[in-house]
């Protein structure tokens, strides 16, 4: 297993990512898997700046992220997979991708609508809902920005969480 | 003091302003915003040379460069220039939004590893390298912090200067300038003053050498003859050097436990 961090942090490649996490994991491979950033060339070229020279970096839609998960798990190579936002969690999640892997959810800042679980995690409602949907399939989730911070695991769903919060948002990353 | 001028049109304010409310761009740093109350303060001259010259305008961009927005207060001033250049040539807002979501990732990165991880630490070994060698304390402390302060003005002049001049295109000057080639060889001097250091204090500590760097620029005569022991210390000296040439930063925390826990013998031992 090679997927060493599965990431959801709206900063992407950054320093908390390539300095905190990649000093302790030494990843040789980066994937943002966010939809409009695939098809965004001067985008990926300022994002791609972060990132270690000698590491890989690719920009892939989430779906082509979803269908290549057995993949990079199968591979040898040391992998980060970022994503922007809970609702591309949710799509990179379904068909089971994520199964026995612990998703950390490292940074998502305040804004409008949103609820503070944590300094680096605001939700909106929305989100909480998936996350608990995600939770209640059996997907792990860990609030936890640096490898040196406690990681604090996503609340227990309640019992008809899974049955009751909407289903989630398919097929975009909401960049 | 170069001149703000856009697109030839507009004679604006000096950079030379932005570049000093640069300087406090952490000033209103909180978790909420990160920097973005000191980003919106630092571009605020150059959201004037907006095409619309529109009050309500300036005021409704100002209000977006006020939102959350991070990135190594040194470098921040790229983001100021580049973002300031994409508002004065009128560039959608939700470009303009997106451009610094991309680049706050590079300058937060680069910055660290240039000036946290290469750029302090040096100018701090090398002034307790210059204590060591018999300098006053207020001199290395004078020269700390002129020595570190010289290098942080010039790299914010040089990222509000690159900013401004290439807009959205910086990403090629930053590739050009290659900070991590840089951050590399700073942190490299680093790792070899600090086995300097650490080599003269264990050096001293086992000879009795009084200040062994100063005893050396004052070719005063070595505490002891020359033989085995000195051969193994060049010995020593070699194959660190060697080491941290061929693992780079991997070697450099178990290379600082172990000259930590030789320093903790040593000082068990009595000869510290």
């Amino acid at each position: 297993m090679s997927i060493d961090l599965v990431r959801v942090d709206e900063r992407l490649i950054h320093g908390q990512v390539v300095v905190g996490w990649g000093e302790r994991l030494r990843p040789q491979r980066y994937v943002v898997a966010d939809d409009e950033l695939a098809g965004s060339a001067w985008e990926q070229e300022l994002y791609a700046l972060a990132a270690p020279p000698d590491a890989e970096v690719a920009f892939v839609p989430v779906s082509e992220a979803r269908a290549r998960l057995a993949e990079w798990r199968a591979d040898d190579r040391v992998t980060f997979v970022l994503l922007r936002s809970v609702e591309a969690l949710c799509a990179l999640a379904e068909g089971g991708g994520l199964d026995g892997l612990t998703v950390n959810l490292g940074g998502l800042h305040a804004g409008e609508g949103r609820r503070e679980h944590l300094p680096y995690l605001h939700l909106s409602p929305r989100d909480e809902a998936a996350l608990d949907a995600l939770a209640a399939a059996g997907v792990g989730l860990e609030a936890r920005d640096l490898p040196t911070s406690r990681g604090v695991p996503w609340r227990e769903p309640t019992p008809d969480a899974g049955a009751g919060a909407p289903p989630p948002p398919r097929g975009g990353d909401g960049a | 003091m170069v001149r703000v001028s856009a697109s030839g049109r507009h004679p604006g304010p000096g950079l030379a302003t932005v570049f000093l409310r640069c300087l406090l761009v952490q000033a209103g740093w909180s978790y909420r915003r990160l920097i973005g109350l000191g980003f919106g303060f630092s571009v605020a001259p150059l959201l004037r040379l907006r095409p619309d010259r529109d009050e309500a305008g300036v005021a409704a961009a100002l209000a977006r460069h006020t939102r959350p927005f991070n990135a190594h207060p040194y470098l921040a001033g790229l983001a100021v220039g580049a973002v300031g250049r994409l508002e004065a040539e009128g560039t959608p807002p939700e470009r303009v939004e997106r451009f610094k979501d991309a680049v706050r990732g590079a300058l937060g990165g680069l910055g660290d590893q240039l000036v946290w991880a290469a750029w302090r630490p040096l100018t701090l070994l090398l002034a307790l390298l210059a204590t060591a060698a018999g300098a006053p304390p207020w001199a290395a402390v004078v020269g700390f912090l002129g020595v570190y302060n010289a290098g942080h003005f010039v790299l914010r002049a040089w990222a509000l200067a690159v900013g401004w001049r290439r807009g959205a295109e910086v990403a090629a000057a930053l590739r050009a300038a290659d900070l991590p080639r840089w951050s590399r060889r700073l942190h490299g001097a680093g790792a070899l003053v600090l086995g300097l250091l650490l080599g003269w204090i264990v050096a001293a500590a086992l000879t009795g050498a009084r200040t062994g760097v100063a005893a050396l620029a004052s070719g005063a005569p070595v505490p002891h003859e020359p033989g085995v022991g000195s051969a193994a210390w060049l010995g020593l000296f070699a194959a660190g050097l060697w080491i941290g040439y061929r693992r780079g930063r991997t070697i450099l925390r178990p290379a600082a436990a172990v000259l930590l826990l030789v320093l903790l013998v040593l000082f068990l031992a009595g000869a510290l």
